[in-house]
């Protein structure tokens, strides 16, 4: 359904760092990505690798004046599917982490009601 | 003054100065090749070269830098590594397709008149039976390799597409295989006494995973356990 092969923890960490910068309107390079999501280098370019193969990412060039020295920079956007996915992926996720937090709490109660009744 | 002091104030300082220069130098020359490692020689390698360099550009720090650029060297041999293992698996290419003779199946091979019956070989503390002398004497060592390797990268690729469709993936995969060495490295493989090819039909299971798991992963290395001792095994 996500059109991703596989959904890891750093897969998420972008996207939503990718999700942010849509809804704050701007696109954001992948040194910048990387700081946010606290992940290596080689990490956070596999990331992209698969995000853009499944076009859920975009790349561009920033535009540089004729002066301006050095390798330019290549910033992200998620495209529509993207952000889509991104919003359903990261609900599942947030699902799962809260029923886990949920869960042991539930049994505490029953065992506390067992011991009263 | 003992020698600690004297290398965390002189010596030291003096080679990470010595050094550090050098560093961003390396850095910038290791992206490159880390590029080409992971995706050959594609638009896409051109594409994140300019972009890793980029980043090179803005992190503080010589050692920084290089530590940045071996990162990427180190993912991009794993990454080219694990290319060529998927290129071997899917047929793309192995040194059986360019063997001198086309291999033979041994299980199309009927012996001939008068062939007196098998002997018994050890491997593994499993027995099996001794290919017969007539097939040693009509193959000869290249082929007899050509011949393993065809066999083994069958079975590699069935059951690499075989766990495909259960769902791992490929990295799964690896990581199993790789697993499945470390159990390998701790069989003892008795040399075959003279060459011969040794096979037992269904009734050497856990071998054959073994054997079929390392290969996958490790061809090279399989056949420098095996083959370099002069064994040619059969699996399955």
């Amino acid at each position: 359904m996500s059109g991703i092969e596989r959904v890891t923890r750093p897969t998420l960490d972008v996207l939503e760092v990718l999700l942010k910068a849509h809804q704050n309107g701007r696109d954001i390079h992948g040194w910048e990505i990387k700081k946010a999501t606290r992940r290596s280098g080689p990490t956070i370019y596999g990331v992209f690798d698969r995000l853009e193969d499944a076009g859920l990412i975009e790349g561009h060039w920033e535009h540089q004046g004729s002066s301006a020295k050095g390798p330019r920079r290549r910033y992200y956007r998620l495209t529509g599917a993207g952000v889509t996915t991104a919003l359903v992926l990261l609900a599942d996720w947030r699902g799962q982490q809260s029923q886990t937090r949920v869960q042991p709490l539930t049994q505490g109660l029953v065992v506390d009601f067992g011991r009263l009744a | 003054v003992t020698i600690k002091d004297l290398a965390a104030a002189v010596i030291i300082p003096l080679i990470l100065a010595e050094v550090g220069p050098w560093c961003g130098w390396l850095a910038a020359g290791f992206l490159p090749l880390a590029a080409r490692l992971r995706y050959g020689h594609t638009d896409r390698a051109a594409v994140w070269l300019e972009e890793w360099s980029g980043d090179l550009d803005g992190i503080p720090g010589q050692l920084t830098k290089l530590g940045y650029a071996v990162g990427q060297f180190v993912a991009g041999s794993a990454a080219f590594a694990g290319r060529r293992a998927e290129r071997w698996i899917s047929g793309g290419s192995g040194k059986a397709a360019t063997a001198p003779n086309p291999a033979p199946e041994i299980t199309n091979l009927t012996p001939p008149a008068g062939y007196g019956g098998p002997t018994t070989l050890s491997v593994a503390g499993n027995s099996f039976q001794q290919l017969p002398q007539w097939i040693q004497n009509v193959l000869t060592g290249p082929t007899m390799s050509a011949m393993f390797e065809d066999n083994a990268r069958r079975i590699a690729q069935r059951t690499y597409r075989r766990l495909l469709d259960e769902g791992y993936s490929p990295q799964q995969i690896r990581t199993m295989a790789a697993r499945k060495r470390r159990e390998y490295d701790k069989v003892q493989v008795t040399p075959l006494s003279d060459g011969a090819s040794a096979y037992r039909p269904g009734s050497n299971d856990e071998l054959v995973d073994l054997l079929r798991l390392l290969h996958l992963l490790a061809p090279d290395e399989f056949r420098r356990l095996l083959l370099r001792r002069g064994a040619t095994c059969q699996p399955g």
